[in-house]
């Protein structure tokens, strides 16, 4: 029976991590999936939370988080040890590479323990202060961020250099696909460096992430204090040491075991595996009291409050962050976007949107937009254009920070202006005969003058970069889109004119 | 389309490839235009050339500019070839038809640009003459190509040869020259003058058998 109970929770988290990944896959064209892609971000309850503080607004997308913070306060944390997909990888890289280090003393971690609302607090103050670097550190957004930008791509690498051998395996024509268009994403290195730590972190303490740090389970942790869902211990106990060596999160003290920290506990079930048969869970009326809980002091949770506010405040004055700084006019952020600030508040930096873009048009930033803005998406048209009939990138945004809209609208959103460099266009520099952009061109915004060069009609050009991508010029593109600031709205076009065979 | 992939198959292929290398995302343009639906329907693998490795890097021997391609592999080594394009405007080369519709078959279309794409235009077509050229010109493009949204005319003819020039030849009456007033004359079309002196057809119309079949 515990042992059927422990294998159903391993399956269960291998199956969540895999709908994770099966998901993500899905975040793409033609995004018909009944249930929303971005289901994770929008369960996840501390998303939720700073996302209504940084928009001081609800985001109806985001409500199905609230569902899980009602089931966590009545049965107390399911979710970390059953449910979430990065729980789950750091429980199996625990188990296969990064083994606990034996220790001869346990480890006092009382200090430690404290931490993780220390984060939660600055979490919390940053988000009042409408900064949201904290997203960050959120489990189900970090998985996501690092699956799409650290590890998607390689796995198209390996397919892209598989598939010419099986197809010539294959007798005859058996098997034509094109190769998949490589996606690359800037800073990957960083990310995946960063997600390597966070498991790597297994070395010092098992689930060291999901202990000490993690916002989110901290926040289920307040939540569950008062489960009805609880651990009994009989008095056939042994204190023989197995449950406390054996929880994942140290909730059971090692000097009284028949007791347990019902905040930390991720009901992961683990102590069931009892020798007497001394530990069960049932429901019971919940109880107030708990054992060597963290000494949050006033003088800590201050500090903590003090400490996000001045950091929030610290980077709001940064230069890129301020009104006279922002210079970056390669900045051009997806259409829909909402205004620079409020984008930056609002944006989780989960990469669904550089997933979902068809063109791999969708980088992550790294200071391009200051502190505040780490990992959000741009729009990048030397290495992808935006796609005139696709609203992808609004659809799939777990908290609205690029708005969801139609098709119509897109079409006339002005993300930037494409300039060219005429000392560098081949039709301006040579006689030769180019005019690309203009043919590129899905909105009628470059025309050519009577030698066949182009010139750019700035209130047609909605900045979607095709130009830019496909200029053939080497290196630099000889047509470079200029954010405009903010995103303006363009005049739709007249209605066609009826056709005029004789015109 | 569909009724050229039904007498592909009449005529006894194994098996038709319908390929097309679009400027925009194949899967948009594929679904937009319903291309996908109709050959799958008509029974044919509908193919897009947006990975490398479909293509094969090739020598085009009797090439005056460009001496080596990345050519779509299945043109190369396909038992027939059939050439499917729809005459459009163009801005930069004033018209799209048979000979420039050929293009897709290369990967690095944009490379042609710097080099010199009348040129190389009627050089692509030094490598394989197409067994046929089909030319769809029951709606045209007449402005605003090649992408549009531009003016329409409806000809309503489909031209069908296995002389390219003289399709182009052909087809480049349907556009007034907008200098000028009147309709395109052949020579005007410089790749279409390219791919006669590299001897590839015939450009003189009055040279060739015109023979009007009507459909209805």
């Amino acid at each position: 029976m515990t042992r059927a109970l422990l294998c159903l929770r391993r399956s269960i988290q291998a199956l969540s991590f895999c709908f994770l990944l099966y998901l993500i896959l899905q975040t793409a064209f033609p995004l018909e999936l009944k249930i929303p892609v971005d289901l994770y971000l929008r369960l996840d309850p501390f998303i939720g939370i700073i996302s209504l503080f940084t928009q001081k607004e609800m985001i109806w997308r985001m409500l199905p988080a609230l569902g899980v913070l009602v089931l966590v306060i009545l049965f107390g944390n399911f979710f970390c040890g059953w449910f979430c997909p990065m729980g789950a990888t750091i429980d199996f890289f625990d188990r296969v590479l990064f083994r606990e280090k034996k220790r001869s003393k346990p480890l006092d971690d009382r200090s430690l323990r404290r931490l993780r609302y220390g984060v939660l607090i600055f979490a919390l103050t940053a988000g009042l202060m409408a900064f949201q670097v904290i997203y960050l550190l959120d489990p189900i957004s970090l998985i996501t961020r690092s699956m799409v930008i650290a590890f998607y791509p390689p796995a198209i690498f390996v397919y892209n250099h598989l598939l010419p051998p099986i197809q010539s395996l294959l007798p005859g024509n058996g098997l034509i696909v094109s190769s998949i268009p490589l996606p690359l994403f800037k800073v990957n290195l960083f990310i995946f460096l960063f997600f390597v730590a966070v498991l790597a972190l297994g070395v010092i303490r098992k689930r060291f992430w999901c202990r000490y740090l993690c916002p989110l389970g901290t926040l289920f942790s307040i939540c569950s204090r008062f489960r009805i869902l609880t651990r009994f211990v009989t008095d056939d106990c042994t204190r023989c040491q197995k449950c406390v060596k054996e929880c994942p999160v140290g909730a059971i003290p090692g000097d009284t075991p028949e007791q347990y920290r019902q905040q930390d506990c991720v009901t992961c079930l683990k102590c069931l595996e009892c020798p007497p048969q001394a530990v069960s869970f049932h429901f019971a009326s919940p109880q107030l009291k708990t054992v060597e809980g963290v000494n949050l002091s006033r003088r800590y949770v201050l500090g903590s409050f003090a400490f996000g506010l001045a950091s929030s405040l610290v980077i709001k004055t940064n230069p890129l962050q301020s009104e006279s700084g922002r210079t970056n006019n390669r900045l051009i952020r997806p259409p829909g976007s909402l205004p620079e600030e409020r984008f930056i508040a609002a944006c989780t930096g989960c990469a669904e949107c550089l997933k979902v873009c068809p063109n791999n048009a969708l980088q992550s930033t790294f200071l391009e937009a200051g502190l505040a803005g780490l990992y959000t998406p741009r729009l990048v048209p030397r290495i992808g254009y935006c796609e005139e009939f696709c609203n992808f990138c609004g659809r799939v945004c777990p908290t609205e920070a690029i708005q969801p809209i139609t098709l119509e609208e897109k079409r006339l959103i002005q993300v930037g202006v494409a300039h060219i460099n005429k000392t560098r266009c081949i039709a301006w520099d040579t006689d030769k005969i180019c005019l690309v952009c203009n043919e590129q061109c899905s909105y009628q915004a470059i025309i050519g003058d009577d030698k066949k060069r182009p010139i750019v009609k700035e209130e047609k050009c909605t900045g979607c970069g095709i130009c830019e991508n496909k200029c053939p010029v080497d290196g630099e593109s000889a047509i470079i889109v200029y954010a405009s600031g903010v995103q303006k709205k363009l005049k739709p076009e007249p209605e066609a004119e009826p056709n005029n065979p004789q015109g | 389309m569909m009724a050229l992939i039904k007498m592909c198959y009449e005529a006894g292929a194994k098996k038709v490839a319908v390929w097309d290398h679009t400027c925009d995302n194949y899967q948009f343009t594929f679904a937009r235009s319903g291309l996908k639906e109709a050959g799958q329907k008509a029974g044919a693998d509908v193919l897009s050339g947006h990975g490398r490795n479909v293509y094969k890097q090739t020598e085009i021997p009797k090439a005056k500019k460009l001496r080596t391609a990345e050519v779509l592999r299945d043109v190369l080594e396909s038992d027939v070839f059939i050439n499917f394009p729809l005459p459009k405007q163009h801005f930069a080369t004033e018209l799209t038809l048979g000979m420039k519709n050929l293009m897709g078959i290369l990967w690095d279309m944009e490379q042609l640009h710097k080099i010199d794409l009348h040129q190389c235009i009627a050089d692509i077509n030094t490598l394989r003459k197409p067994d046929l050229v089909v030319v769809d010109a029951i709606r045209i493009l007449t402005t605003n190509g090649p992408k549009g949204p531009g003016k329409t005319e409806d000809p309503v003819e489909v031209v069908a040869s296995t002389d390219i020039v003289a399709v182009d030849a052909y087809a480049a009456a349907y556009f007034k020259n907008p200098k000028t007033g009147k309709p395109y004359r052949p020579e005007e079309i410089r790749f279409v003058k390219y791919a006669y002196d590299h001897g590839l057809g015939e450009i003189d119309l009055s040279k060739v058998r015109v023979k009007k079949v009507s459909a209805t």
